[in-house]
């Protein structure tokens, strides 16, 4: 009955630009939300630095991808973008990096 | 009893209020006493005349495609409504306005309403006939009279017109609700697909209006089918505005408080992300990515599993 739950690992490029940036975010959800992907592995081992209204738009992302039911864990976070982070959402899951 | 002492109440209600319609509607169109002395004055001068007016009136009317769509073959139909187009003219002339007249002149508009009769030749022929009639007493009477009979047979006429057309009006818009209402049916189908489990796939645009439906009717069915989990899968929903996203979260959470758990599979980015922007708590909120997802967590709630059979 269960069908097999497909995973993906997406690697997060550094922004560079806000519009940029959240087209990417928007097409990431897009492309789950069209394919069998229940699991989604971002890592952030290429981002260095993260502004707050990135960080918010990640936040935003991350949580629109639960609410579509997908389950979603962050990995190889920098400390200081743990800081940006976590200053943008209380509840926020960071997972084991 | 109490049925009984309902009606006597309800009745004279009704009648009053219907009067008061009419009388406004008399005050509306500026029918005074004197329209309708003159009125009935020129219906001395006309009804006796009444045939040769219906006759030029058929005449006009066989020119037109409603005439065969309506009388074709059927001689029968048409002395009946020639009968009845009579007796409109006595009571137009007669120009009582109360609630017999009312009434008879919503019939007319029911009747017209059930044969499906266009307003055009229904208004082409009210205007060949007023034409008709103006000619005819035209020459019977000196010219301030004509015209004083002209100003009062055409209020009257269209009084009277008005509550044919009103009444159509009214049962296009009955009708349209009832259609409006079976489409609201038909678009929430709420059904049990196991014990205890039940599917609500929703299409289409979701309104406020429509939100409100789906809550009334989804409640209704947890109750009978003593429904312990509700797979609503939102897939198919093409578009959702913010106050409707937000029902839909209101209808998980009033289901919880029947002992049903909601299961939304199908939110698509665009409404995650209005729900995130919204800020709106999910988390009480059961998401699943599909329909197949919902249903295997429904079957594990109620500790069931579908097997296959062995070969």
């Amino acid at each position: 009955m269960r069908s097999e739950k497909r995973e993906l690992a997406y690697e997060l490029m550094q922004p560079y630009e806000m519009t940029n940036f959240k087209d990417e975010l928007s097409s990431l959800q897009e492309r789950i939300y069209l394919t069998d992907i229940h699991s989604v592995i971002i890592s952030l081992e290429q981002v260095q630095l993260l502004v707050v209204d990135e960080a918010l738009l990640l936040v935003k992302a991350v949580n629109s991808l639960r609410i579509m039911g997908r389950s979603v864990r962050l990995t190889k976070i920098q400390p200081s973008i743990a800081l940006v982070l976590n200053e943008c959402s209380d509840c926020f899951q960071i997972s084991d990096s | 009893m109490l049925t009984k002492l309902i009606l006597i109440v309800m009745v004279p209600r009704k009648r009053e209020l219907q009067m008061t319609d009419i009388k406004q509607l008399i005050t509306k169109f500026e029918v005074t006493t004197g329209d309708i002395k003159l009125v009935r004055k020129l219906g001395d001068l006309v009804m006796p005349e009444i045939d040769k007016h219906l006759d030029s009136f058929y005449s006009w009317m066989s020119d037109h495609p409603e005439y065969d769509h309506y009388f074709a073959n059927d001689q029968q139909r048409l002395q009946r409504v020639r009968k009845m187009q009579i007796a409109y003219w006595n009571s137009l002339f007669n120009a009582t306005l109360d609630e017999d007249w009312y009434e008879e002149r919503r019939n007319v508009g029911e009747v017209h309403a059930n044969i499906d009769l266009p307003n055009d030749i229904y208004f082409a022929g009210v205007s060949f006939s007023a034409q008709s009639i103006a000619n005819a007493y035209k020459n019977k009477a000196s010219s301030d009279q004509t015209h004083d009979f002209n100003i009062a047979f055409h209020k009257i006429l269209f009084l009277d017109s008005f509550i044919v057309i009103d009444r159509i009006s009214e049962i296009q818009k009955e009708k349209l609700n009832a259609s409006a209402q079976e489409l609201v049916e038909m678009s929430t189908p709420v059904t049990p697909i196991y014990q205890g489990i039940l599917l609500l796939p929703l299409l289409g645009i979701i309104d406020s209006g429509r939100a409100k439906e789906i809550m009334q009717r989804t409640l209704a069915a947890i109750s009978k089918y003593r429904a312990t989990v509700l797979l609503l899968d939102i897939s198919g929903v093409s578009v959702m505005d913010t106050q409707v996203a937000n029902q839909l979260l209101k209808i998980a959470g009033a289901t919880k408080f029947m002992g049903c758990q909601t299961m939304i599979s199908g939110l698509s980015p665009e409404i995650a992300q209005t729900l995130v922007e919204l800020g709106i708590n999910t988390g009480d909120i059961n998401t699943k990515a599909t329909l197949e997802d919902s249903f295997q967590a429904a079957l594990e709630k109620l500790n069931l599993n579908i097997t296959p059979h062995a070969l």
